[in-house]
């Protein structure tokens, strides 16, 4: 065995009595530093994940406040333009592969062993390296900032030659920096198809698992499609920019669209990577607080996996102005608005299990409620885009901006403070201060929309994405719009302390169930969750009573009958 | 996935290996694919010069 074995293998050689004769298998977990350096228990590993993810959400939303800062007023203020495009770039890396994504990773952690009565993710060990190479490949990423020419500075979508040809130097790091984190969510979607596909508690098929755990292994599949597809992409540019190749240089017969076409084929499917979870998300939630088992389950699991088809199709209208072929325009136009079907049936699947449900609004659910309107005007907003000719008019404006930000933002990060507040007190043992987080609640919902509600003006009336100085006609708006953006941002401060509070002075929570009406096998065990959970996987009948949808009568029986 | 009755023959040991096993084939498997499509990225893009 090697030196460094894992709770799983401490756990076998404790049954087995191969590890000094004493049972070592429920020791908790180790005292000191080195417990996070080491650890491979899926609650641990969830644990550094969402703190690494919070720690980005900072930096990155410190950078949008220097943005909002700039853009405060026409005319250049604080900062110069090749900073301020350092600042949109690294922005958006840092959201989209620092925060949003190890946020989702973390809960996947906590939550996906618990959900389906397993005691580990299935391989530990890689778990850890998974998480332990962020940091690094973060600061790399950060550091490119301080070195000589800046850091990058051609936006998030890095399009060639500016990412090639006119990089700073600095951009080899970028590089490098992309490869790690590709290589870190290949490997966390390797372990969560493994988890869910091997290590499911006896008798638990796959239509027995709640959505979290489902759009969580679609999401997995659609990493391991379009992950490495970015990381080709990266290479070329090394190639290009280091070992005298020209794949996107059309001196040397290549060609920079293709550099287009190939960062949305990943970029597409990105998008979906970062809501899919949300939407599992928000199927646990709502149910719990409208009382009522989730409506259309089976028809949530197809419309998920169809989005996911789907997003590999579509692809080509974030470039309807590259001068592709009219049929390539149509074919795009009606594929990506074909993607809002699928779309349609998840809202009002969450819209008919909230109708006549005995809804109380407790912090989860503000939250809940909030993503379903304001993920659904940014779903709206998408399908204007999509629209080819209507896109001549919107493309590279502030309305992309409103639009991935009310799905990003009032989408995917609503659903991850939604699952914070709802799971914190079975994680920690302790409840969070339910009137400070209504207000603070109201605050973040109130301000994002001043924040990037006047956004879709400002593009539906031509001001350009991606500057630091702008004409005069659009000074009202912008004003508005950073104002709602420093509230924003405060409101993040609130955040900070509310979890603080609740992880350390919060009211103590001994029911194993927090929400009464909460289904799921999660809420079966103890509260706090024990560090080790599940050594007997659950009865099968105590699978379908925890499931939070409705099963086959038939099938109900033939379990309760055993 | 491994069935009710199956489980209830194994010993909590054997079924841990039992999936464990199970995990190290997926993880192989998935990983090659990934593997795969990366060097697919790289090779339609080459061009005979
Ligand atoms: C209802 C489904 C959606 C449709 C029809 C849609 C459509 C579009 C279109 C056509 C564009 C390109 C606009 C342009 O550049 O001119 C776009 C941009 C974008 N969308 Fe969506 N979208 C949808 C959902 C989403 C979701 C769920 C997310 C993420 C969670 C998302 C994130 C983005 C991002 C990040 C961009 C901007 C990329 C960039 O140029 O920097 N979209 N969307
Ligand atoms: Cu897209």
């Amino acid at each position: 065995m090697s030196t460094t074995t894992t709770d799983l293998e401490n756990e076998i050689a404790g049954l087995t009595g191969t590890h000094g004769g004493h049972d070592d298998a429920h020791h908790g977990p180790q005292k000191g530093l080195l417990r996070w350096v080491k650890t491979t228990n899926h609650k641990d590993i969830g644990t550094l994940y969402l703190w690494f993810a919070f720690i980005m959400l900072l930096v990155g939303g410190a950078m949008a406040m220097v943005i909002r800062a700039e853009l405060f007023q026409p005319g250049l203020q604080l900062v110069e333009p090749q900073f301020f495009n350092q600042m949109t770039t690294l922005h958006g890396l840092i959201m989209v592969f620092g925060a949003i994504m190890p946020a989702f990773v973390g809960l996947a952690n906590w939550q996906i062993p618990l959900m389906i009565g397993a005691k580990d993710m299935a391989l530990p060990r890689m778990n850890n390296w998974s998480f332990w190479i962020l940091p690094f490949a973060g600061a790399m990423l950060l550091s490119t900032m301080f070195m000589k020419g800046g850091g990058p500075a051609f936006g998030w979508t890095f399009y060639a030659p500016l990412s090639t040809t006119f990089a700073p130097e600095s951009t080899d790091f970028f590089i490098f920096a992309i490869h790690m984190l590709g290589f870190s969510s290949i490997m966390g979607a390797i372990n969560v198809i493994a988890t869910i596909m091997n290590m499911r508690a006896p008798g638990m098929k796959l239509m027995d698992m709640p959505l979290f755990v489902w759009t969580w292994l679609i999401t997995a599949f659609l990493l391991i499609a379009a992950m490495p597809v970015l990381a080709g992409a990266v290479t070329m540019m090394l190639t290009d920019r280091n070992f005298g190749t020209s794949f996107f240089d059309a001196a040397g017969g290549g060609d920079p669209v293709l550099f287009q076409h190939i960062f949305w084929f990943f970029g597409h499917p990105e998008v979906y990577i970062m809501i899919l979870p949300a939407f599992g998300v928000i199927s646990q939630i709502i149910p719990t607080f409208a009382r009522k088992p989730l409506f259309g389950y089976s028809s949530m699991v197809y419309a998920t996996a169809s989005i996911a088809l789907l997003s590999f199709a579509v692809w080509a209208h974030h470039m309807f102005l590259t001068g592709m072929p009219v049929a390539g325009q149509m074919y795009f136009m009606y594929a990506t608005i074909m993607i809002s079907v699928p779309t349609g049936v998840k809202v009002f699947n969450w819209v008919t299990t909230m109708w006549r449900g005995s809804i109380s609004f407790e912090t989860p659910m503000l939250w809940a409620v909030a993503f379903v309107i304001l993920f659904t005007i940014g779903g709206f907003s998408g399908l204007m885009l999509g629209i080819a000719p209507a896109d001549i008019q919107y493309h590279d404006t502030y309305f992309v901006v409103a639009h991935f930000h009310y799905v990003l933002v009032t989408g995917a990060l609503f659903s991850i403070i939604a699952a914070v507040f709802y799971w914190l007190p079975k994680w920690c043992g302790r409840m969070y201060n339910e009137k400070l987080s209504k207000i603070h609640f109201w605050w973040a919902v109130i301000s994002v929309n001043v924040l990037f509600f006047p956004q879709h003006f400002l593009g539906l009336a031509g001001m350009p994405r991606r500057i630091p100085d702008y004409s005069l006609q659009f000074a009202d708006f912008n004003m508005i719009s950073s104002i709602g953006g420093f509230a924003f941002g405060a409101s993040f401060l609130l955040l900070t302390y509310i979890i603080v509070d609740c992880i350390r002075n919060g009211e103590p929570v001994k029911e194993a169930r927090v929400w009464e009406s909460a289904k799921g096998l999660e809420w079966t065990v103890p509260t706090p969750a024990p560090y080790h959970t599940f050594d007997e996987p659950p009865e099968k009948a105590l699978i379908l009573s925890e499931s939070s949808h409705i099963h086959h009568v038939s099938e109900l029986a033939g379990a309760t009958a055993k | 996935m491994i069935s009710k009755e199956e489980a209830s023959q194994m010993s909590e040991q054997e079924l841990l290996e039992r999936q464990r096993q199970g995990a190290r084939r997926t993880a192989t498997i998935i990983g090659l694919i990934a593997f795969g499509i990366f060097m697919l990225t790289l090779f339609l893009n080459l061009k005979p010069s």
